[in-house]
């Protein structure tokens, strides 16, 4: 670093608001400007030992040593992300490019530029954790809806048992005892006994996989069991039912627990849609049908108030909601997890009829 | 008063309509069971009915709807509501709203006889 121009160029780099390193052509720390030694609070000598002593955050440094190595041997840039010691022991993130400096194609020196994105790199850090708790806010608030309609579908039966059980006994202790009106209710007994164990066997099924499990599955088999699930709230709600699930449709492979999620929140959100509906049948319609370009559709159709025009952009925005009590991350939700399996999701208002058509797609082979 | 007093089951359960007349016979009541309020309102037996064991939610008719209707007939018939719904917040509504009381399935031998007790002696 002799020449005029040299001196000048160093002049620049040591103005410019950036930590700015020119390496040797063989990656040796050579000149780090004032800023760098400002941030590290370290001299030049003990930069040079970066991989070997706590410059760099020790979670990142086998990353950032691999990535330095490839590059300096290939002669080609790197960019990568990593957090770096600041003189107080605090790691802030940096987003750390190193480019070749050439002449005459032969590479002379390496120049490093490091920039701080930690401001960025927290808001994100921020943001990601948010989904994830709203993700899990929706897993409760589904799992305290799915209870609800479990406990109504095992409180039939069990009343049933206890209530044919206390007949059975009395029959028994009769005088004389009426044996065949005993065999009667404890046949009954029996049968709603059956009853609740096949409530557990659908429960079972729908959770034993582990969460984010990709499977191959049959969208008909799995909008069935939400299907069974629901069927009391809704009859409950007075909405028919109508399905037509299509015969010849093609597997999908997914986590089938994430997409249950997303047919009982739209099956839940149509079923809502029709709550003040009075003048016409509560008529909910699912669908399922093979779509072309080796994919397959579900639709959920109801004929409730409908979407408002305003509300076609944000209805999938997290806290976005038209009901009374609820959070809006319901379709938020449903969208993220559809398109995790590389689909599509979307609501219109129904052509010629009251109510709204919400539809997702997924690829055949989505992995 | 008859000899067995009159109990009509009014529920959308089928396993409830079977089991639940059974049982009050055994305790000493005449029972009849009801698929729906209209086939309840329907029949020749309103105004014999000393007890109605109701159903909460059914698909046409509910439960609090039929007793509204019977309100409207002047028909005053003690009620014991049944519920399969785990909303307690529904028992303190119906109590103020003239139930005698309301059960949530699955409910007791005991449960169920206080009840009807409590009907009874309302008459």
């Amino acid at each position: 670093m002799e020449t005029e121009s040299e001196r000048s160029s160093l002049l620049l780099v040591d103005s410019i608001p950036g930590l700015v390193a020119l390496l040797t052509p063989g990656g040796e720390l050579e000149f780090v400007n004032r800023q760098i030694l400002e941030y590290t609070g370290k001299t030049l000598e003990e930069l040079k030992e970066w991989g070997t002593n706590d410059t760099v955050h020790p979670d990142d440094l086998p990353h950032v040593i691999q990535a330095f190595t490839q590059s300096i041997g290939a002669g080609t840039p790197y960019a990568i992300v990593q957090r770096l010691r600041r003189g107080d022991g605090a790691y802030l993130w940096f987003q750390n490019n190193g480019f070749p400096l050439r002449e005459d194609g032969r590479i002379v020196r390496w120049c490093v530029l490091l920039t701080d994105i930690d401001e960025r790199k927290r808001a994100e850090e921020a943001l990601s954790n948010a989904r994830s708790e709203l993700a899990r806010v929706s897993r409760l608030t589904t799992l305290s809806a799915l209870t609800a309609s479990i406990a109504h579908e095992v409180s039939q039966p069990l009343s049933g048992i206890i209530t044919n059980a206390s007949t059975c006994l009395k029959m028994l202790d009769a005088d004389p005892p009426n044996l065949e009106g005993a065999r009667e209710t404890a046949r009954r007994t029996i049968r709603d006994g059956d009853r609740a164990s096949d409530v557990i066997k659908r429960l079972r099924a729908l959770f034993s996989k582990k969460e984010f499990t990709l499977e191959r599955l049959d969208l008909n088999e799995a909008a069935r069991e939400v299907i069974a699930l629901t069927s009391s709230e809704l009859q409950r709600n007075r909405v028919v039912l109508q399905s037509e699930l299509a015969a010849d449709l093609p597997g999908v492979t997914g986590d089938r627990i994430q997409l249950q999620q997303v047919i009982l929140n739209l099956l839940r959100n149509a079923s809502d849609a029709m709550a003040d509906v009075h003048d016409r049948q509560r008529l909910l319609l699912i669908r399922t049908e093979r779509e072309d370009g080796d994919a397959v559709r579900l639709t959920v159709r109801d004929a409730g108030a409908g979407l408002a025009p305003q509300s076609l952009g944000s209805m999938f925005d997290a806290f976005y909601t038209t009901k009374r009590g609820g959070m809006g991350i319901g379709l938020f939700v449903c969208r993220s997890i559809v398109e995790g399996h590389n689909g599509r999701l979307w609501g219109e208002p129904n052509r010629g009829g009251p109510g709204a058509t919400f539809s997702f797609t997924i690829p055949q082979g989505t992995a | 008063m008859g000899k067995h007093p009159l109990v009509s089951v009014v529920d959308d359960d089928e396993s409830v309509r079977e089991s639940l007349p059974d049982f009050l016979r055994q305790v000493g009541y005449a029972a009849e069971a009801f698929a729906s309020a209209e086939a309840f309102l329907a029949s020749d037996i309103v105004d014999e009915t000393k007890c109605l064991l109701l159903d909460v939610s059914m698909p046409r008719m509910s439960g609090p709807e039929l007793q509204q209707e019977l309100m409207r007939r002047r028909q005053a018939i003690p009620i014991v509501f049944i519920t399969a719904n785990g909303d307690e917040t529904i028992r303190p509504r119906l109590l103020a709203g003239g139930a005698v009381e309301c059960l949530f399935k699955p409910f007791s031998e005991k449960a169920l006889l206080d009840a009807l007790d409590a009907a009874m002696g309302m008459r």
